[in-house]
């Protein structure tokens, strides 16, 4: 089977680096690519994406701004936001997208039922 | 979860990314101290703050999760401007950053928190919180943002009810002491013109007029001052579509993205609670006939997320509000072949109109006649019931089309309805008033001149101001009953030979035309109240206003006059 890729955008390296080691521990099918804002991840993604893991606060672009960039360019791409609370109007705002939610802090259990969802 | 490897490269990425963003807090602070309206750099330390948070929580430590969370609220609300950085507010966050330093090292070497009471310093965080005089920030669970902040975990329902009575509360303002005192000073004022006035009546006549003059002016001061109070930011009503959009959105499996521009706008707040459920009509609208579904976008080349765009903005006293979608746009000839179908226009009326027109017909009342039941609003309308509101207002709607690329619906509205400045005008020896903004100039023919100035064109009388031409409608006509109507119309020859023709040349939207009055009084700023029950139905007046001799005059209705 081919390897799905995941795209991650979090500008804390150690939220990148949890990550990185929870797929690699466990979920080793997946390719990984790193972004540390959304300028990087718009550069980075590509058609072969599958998932993508935003988080909210960033330098730059915000995570929905990033949502809506990623969708129009991958229409078929879930697009989940890495957040322990949001503000309502955001909260609204990102589901009126139809963007998913992933409570901080993140875990290999929420991953691994966000990846079920998009087999 | 990790084998040990893992867990101390973790551990490591910790303290590296956790010190190299408390370096950057620190000389942010520093800067922020000096330069206190820099948002760049408060953002960035906001941001800095966050990540701070974000990593002790993963890694488990929560008692300084707690602790740079409350100093995360403190930036979020200067972010708002609720509060602005002094020495006071800089100490505290600098011996956050200290404490958090200190911990840091406690963590490397024994591998815990340690024993340190973070409490004190929390509690002085809160305190600086609450004395900002924003709404009382929770002290857990907020963190994008100090209100109408969502537990992602909590109950949906849960999260409901905050957003609708934050945004919602348009019944009360809050004043500030100042202007409250500033006021009272008016009043003060006011009553020591009165008594000069009062003076000058019984014991010095030749004072009245100078006195009556400054009462006039004093009042008209007064007037402004309270009509500012009256005006409020649209924002605070506009918030509460994000929710719409998204349950619209669910509802109709569509994807959207609501913007929002110039939500600092002010407008009365009478008028903002009668536009609020228009826009949210017009929204809804936008996501329900505008917008196609992702798939269909997708198929188009369109992006699958489709846009609406709210725009408020204020020109000359006048609040246009804009309601764009990125959608399929208006298909006119459904349009045209429903109206035909529904009666409202014959095929032969049908042929004449124009794009605009046609689209126009989408507000007629009985075009959609389905009932839409709308979970949201709660109860079925049509289009007619926007048009119908905006009427009352003395607004006016333009609407615009392009297919396949959107469609966007203007209004234009009064910033204030409680005093609007009018022309007085006569016919049939009443007064009326006409709004200021929607005359284009006034002119007088005397003479031979009327008759060089007025032509027919299709047996309709046109009249010639500065080389153009423009339809002449006689105000007299527009309000005599229709058994009178004979005996007023002149015919363009009739007119032709009148000793003076006076016309007032307005303007409605891209339409101008010239209104055939009696006589041109003065201008004059009206106190306008609703047209009484008994008129209600007769759309050429938008209100009544009383006149210094007692009378009544009417506010005419310019755009309803057209369409006389």
């Amino acid at each position: 089977m081919d390897k799905k890729s995941v795209l991650i955008v979090d500008d804390s390296s150690l939220a990148r680096m949890m990550v990185r080691k929870i797929f690699a521990t466990r979920f080793t099918e997946w390719t990984l690519i790193e972004a540390k804002d959304g300028e990087e991840a718009l550069s980075l993604s590509d058609g072969s994406l599958h998932l993508a893991l935003l988080d909210f606060n960033m330098p730059g672009m915000n995570g929905i701004e990033l949502a809506e960039k990623l969708m129009v360019k991958h229409p078929s791409l879930a697009v989940y936001l890495v957040t322990a609370n949001i503000q309502e109007r955001m909260h609204q705002r990102a589901e009126s997208m139809g963007i998913g939610f992933i409570k901080k802090p993140i875990a290999e259990s929420k991953i691994a039922d966000i990846l079920q969802q998009v087999a | 979860m990790f084998d040990e490897a893992s867990q101390q490269a973790l551990m490591q990425e910790f303290f590296s990314e956790n010190r190299e963003a408390l370096d950057r807090i620190e000389r942010g602070l520093l800067q922020l101290e000096s330069t206190p309206n820099n948002r760049e750099l408060l953002n960035s330390i906001f941001r800095d703050m966050h990540t701070v948070k974000g990593n002790c929580r993963m890694m488990g430590f929560e008692r300084l999760e707690e602790l740079t969370h409350a100093a995360e609220s403190l930036l979020d609300l200067m972010r708002d401007d609720k509060l602005v950085i002094d020495i006071l507010i800089g100490n505290q966050l600098l011996s956050v950053l200290d404490t958090v330093q200190r911990t840091l090292q406690t963590i490397e070497q024994t591998g815990s928190e340690g024993e340190v009471d973070f409490s004190p310093l929390i509690f002085q965080l809160e305190r600086i919180q609450g004395q900002s005089g924003a709404d009382k920030a929770p002290t857990t669970g907020g963190n994008e943002e100090s209100r109408g902040v969502v537990d992602l975990g909590a109950e949906p329902s849960a999260l409901r009810t905050d957003g609708e009575s934050a945004a919602g509360r348009i019944d009360s303002i809050r004043l500030s002491i100042e202007r409250l005192d500033a006021l009272m000073n008016q009043v003060g004022e006011l009553g020591a013109v009165f008594n000069q006035l009062k003076y000058a009546i019984s014991r010095n006549p030749s004072q009245m007029d100078q006195s009556l003059e400054s009462l006039g002016q004093q009042i008209q001061q007064l007037q402004g001052e309270v009509l500012q109070y009256r005006l409020q930011p649209i924002g605070r009503i506009l918030d509460t579509y994000h929710r719409l959009v998204r349950d619209l959105a669910v509802e109709t499996k569509k994807k959207v993205v609501l913007d929002l521009v110039g939500e600092e706008t002010e407008v009365d707040r009478n008028v903002l609670i009668s536009i609020k459920e228009v826009l949210g009509h017009l929204i809804r609208n936008a996501v329900d006939h505008g917008l196609e579904s992702p798939e269909e976008r997708s198929s188009r080349g369109k992006s699958p997320v489709g846009r609406v765009r709210l725009t408020a903005e204020q020109k000359q006293g006048q609040i246009y509000l804009e309601i764009a979608d990125d959608g399929r746009g208006i298909d006119v000839d459904r349009v045209r072949a429903k109206a035909i179908d529904r009666g409202l226009i014959t095929s032969e009326q049908a042929a004449e109109m124009r794009e605009a027109e046609v689209m126009k017909l989408i507000m007629a009342p009985g075009f959609s006649t389905v009932e839409q039941v709308s979970k949201i609003s709660g109860r079925g309308t049509g289009m007619d019931v926007v048009q119908a509101a905006i009427d009352k207002l003395g607004g006016s709607v333009t609407i615009s089309s392009q297919g396949g690329r959107g469609s966007s619906f203007r209004l234009r509205i009064p910033q204030t309805m409680a005093i609007v400045p009018v022309l007085l005008v006569t016919a049939c020896g009443e007064t009326y008033a006409i709004p200021q903004v929607s005359i284009v100039e006034l002119v007088s023919y005397h003479g031979p001149e009327v008759s060089r100035n007025v032509e027919g064109k299709m047996q309709s009388p046109m009249v010639r101001v500065r080389e153009r031409l423009f339809p002449l409608v006689a105000l007299r006509q527009v309000v005599t009953s229709l058994e009178d109507e004979a005996t007023v119309t002149r015919s363009v020859e009739r007119i032709q030979a009148e000793p003076a023709l006076h016309v007032v040349v307005v303007q409605c939207e891209e339409r101008i035309f010239a209104l055939d009055v009696d006589g041109i009084k003065e201008p004059a700023n009206l106190v306008i109240k609703p047209v009484n029950r008994i008129f209600a139905d007769i759309a050429i007046l938008a209100g009544t206003a009383v006149m210094p001799d007692g009378s009544v005059s009417f506010l005419l209705n310019v755009p309803e006059l057209i369409k006389v």
